[in-house]
């Protein structure tokens, strides 16, 4: 495992330099530069501005200034907001890139895991496990700018229920002493405690039974929701959530049917394993088959599938962002490229490609922990 | 080839509603340019040009005369999806089968062969894997004139290139360790041969499976680029949501919900198509997916 280990990562260095230089010499080929979109400007104060900015150097050393500063983990100064580094602007986005796309995530996973294990097992064909599946394929397929277009219509602007731009109603946050990265990270946090926590108290209260574990879940959650009253936060979180719901419906309602349909296939081809027969010949009920035998293993092809789907996920949180104004990376990114703001636009495009090499080879780390034979199978050696 | 179409788009109900709605969409793509020849008006039918006269104030809703109204310009929105469908399905095609070919021969060449071509291949496929083909689509937007062949090229190289053609050599690695690849090596077969007879067989499934959702990726991709006016393609079903979203209160008689739907519907049909299409051939070499809700049986099991 250790040197299965070592030559992943070597591997994975490699392909880190390689994906640099490749983003570098795409960038650099636009034609124009930062300064050229700035219409207008004298052409004594452009060449002033290229100087100032190290666009008139060399390629060879905009390179090498590029690649020291990635791996000494300095990635510049954004020309477009000259007072942050790069840094810094990714750090400001991230919260609200991550409160949208991990709770929109989780909840897709939770959501089409559970219906599409109930739409195979146990094995029916009806009317319903029709049209759910029709729903799925329809909600696979859909264009996103198109959902949140109608989700909008109705919801903003007919109902005028939610807002439809922006993360904060600006008014509420003015003698507000903390930032609302704070508050969204702290949101982050509670939902992944909750998601945590509600399996954890759960499981361990089952043993008094059902009511007992409902209980013990419904306090839990209580809880936590108590813990934001007490701190004072409840009205800028509720404010969030409110600026929330409708990029997190879009996300959510677009993601949902790939995982359902994948669950449910997975579930199919199991179901005609031995263990099930057993299972089911133990006497135990249909729906305990299901969940504690089948769905445990029909989840692991889709770890691997989730992976493989990740960037799709990344873009379609970026075009929510960019249709909601809602100021994570996305519109960062949208930013950058028509203003060719080039170290913001490789810092957003290595930060994507670093969390998808860091996706990746934790998968391939997994599965080789998992599966002995694979630590074997290098560079096309088999034995 | 005639089993394989049999089994896939005839008698698999899910290959069968696939393969009708993209027969559709052909017949659609192929009416346009007749019914602008011989029947429609070009002055008044054309896609991008056109505006009809007769009839004032312009967003119009269905009529006998435009079936599916006009949007705020006077274009008819028939016109436009007819051509519309041109486009994707140019779009969908020329990169699922790029895609497809690429990845195929990619991971064949680098499970048969080893050493240098595969650690060349598959750093190109690591880095690959790191750069999401929309996202860097945005940024070449900028760098070449995005018509839609172009788009179709380029998505294709970077989604085949990809996560498929590291999927497809692990899947042939498996094949090229067989004791049939060596026989056939002993017995002189050339490494051509070998590749094509033996090894290219086991991977033409998820080859397919690759085509299938490098198509529907593309389509969506390109939707999503002409929706943020990111490419130079001057008429499709991104460009008319676009369009849509911009002039939707544009009009006297209130928001215009007749416009919005056909593109949008049609990118769902489309889409929804490739994905039945894909699940078809996935149950035709995997019988043990099969379900034959209709009492439809196949004919032969072997």
């Amino acid at each position: 495992m250790g040197r299965y280990l070592f030559h992943r990562l070597v591997r994975a260095f490699i392909t880190l330099i390689l994906f640099q230089t490749a983003l570098f010499l795409l960038i650099h080929a636009l034609p124009g530069d930062f300064v050229s979109t700035a219409v207008g400007l004298p052409p004594v104060w452009k060449k002033a501005l290229r100087a100032y900015l190290g666009l008139n150097l060399p390629l060879w050393q905009q390179y090498f200034r590029w690649m020291s500063g990635f791996f000494t983990g300095n990635l510049g100064k954004s020309f477009l907001y000259p007072r942050y580094s790069v840094l810094e602007l990714l750090l400001m986005a991230l919260p609200k890139t991550l409160l949208l796309l991990v709770p929109a995530t989780v909840s897709a996973w939770i959501f089409g895991v559970w219906v599409g294990k109930q739409m195979a097992w146990p094995p029916k064909h009806s009317f319903f496990n029709a049209s759910v599946t029709a729903l799925a394929v329809t909600s696979y397929s859909s264009f996103l700018p198109w959902v949140a277009f109608i989700l909008v219509q109705i919801f903003a602007i007919r109902l005028k229920w939610f807002p439809a731009q922006n993360e904060v109603s600006l008014e509420l946050w003015t003698d507000v002493p903390i930032s609302s990265n704070t508050v969204m990270l702290w949101m982050l946090a509670t939902f992944i405690a909750a998601i945590i926590g509600w399996w954890v108290v759960g499981k361990t209260a089952k043993k008094w039974g059902t009511a007992t574990a409902f209980a013990a879940r419904a306090l839990f959650l209580t809880a936590l929701v108590l813990a934001w009253f007490i701190r004072g936060w409840s009205r800028l979180a509720v404010d969030i959530l409110w600026h929330l719901a409708l990029p997190f419906t879009t996300l959510l309602a677009t993601n949902f049917g790939e995982i359902m349909l994948l669950m449910r296939t997975s579930m199919t081809l199991l179901r005609k394993e031995d263990f099930v027969l057993l299972a089911r010949a133990k006497g135990l009920d249909e729906s305990r088959v299901r969940d504690y035998h089948l769905s445990r293993i029909a989840i692991l092809p889709l770890l691997s599938r989730f992976i493989l789907q990740f960037p799709l996920l990344l873009l379609g949180s970026f075009i929510v962002e960019k249709i909601f104004f809602w100021p994570g990376v996305g519109v960062l990114l949208f930013f950058a490229i028509d203003y060719q703001d080039v170290p913001l636009l490789m810092g957003i495009l290595s930060l994507v490609g670093i969390v998808l090499l860091v996706s990746h080879v934790s998968l391939d780390l997994a599965l080789a922990w998992l599966d002995p034979r694979l630590r074997r199978r290098m560079h096309g050696r088999l034995d | 080839m005639g089993d394989w179409i049999k089994g896939v788009a005839l008698e698999n109900p899910k290959g069968l509603i696939g393969s009708t709605i993209l027969v559709l969409f052909t017949l659609m793509a192929l009416s346009h340019p007749i019914l602008m020849a011989w029947v429609w008006n070009k002055g008044i039918y054309h896609p991008m040009t056109g505006f009809d006269p007769d009839i004032v104030p312009h967003p119009t809703s269905p009529s006998l005369r435009h079936p599916l109204g006009t949007d705020s310009f006077g274009r008819d929105i028939m016109s436009q999806l007819l051509y519309g469908a041109g486009t994707s399905l140019g779009v969908g095609i020329t990169a699922g089968l790029v895609a497809s070919i690429l990845a195929l021969s990619a991971g064949l060449a680098s499970a048969y062969f080893g050493g240098k071509v595969e650690a060349l291949l598959m750093a190109l496929c690591d880095v690959l894997i790191l750069m999401p083909p929309p996202i860097i689509l945005l940024i070449v937007g900028l760098l070449v004139e995005m018509r839609w062949p172009t788009l179709a090229l380029l998505y294709g190289v970077l989604a085949g290139l990809g996560a498929p053609a590291a999927i497809i050599k692990s899947w042939a690695q498996s094949v090229t360790v067989k004791a049939f690849v060596e026989t056939a090596k002993v017995s002189g077969g050339s490494d051509f041969y070998i590749l094509r007879r033996h090894i290219l067989p086991y991977v033409l499934p998820a080859g397919f499976l690759f085509m299938m959702f490098t198509a529907s990726g593309a389509v969506l991709t390109e939707a999503f680029l002409s929706f943020f006016g990111r490419t130079r393609i001057r008429m499709s079903w991104g460009t008319m949501i676009w369009f849509t979203q911009l002039t939707f209160y544009w009009s006297p008689k209130g928001p215009q919900w007749h416009a919005l739907f056909p593109p949008a519907l049609a990118i769902i049909a489309f889409c929804s198509a490739f994905y039945l299409l894909s699940k078809a051939v996935e149950e035709f070499y995997d019988p043990t997916l099969r379900r034959f809700p209709w009492g439809i049986k196949p004919r032969s099991q072997s």
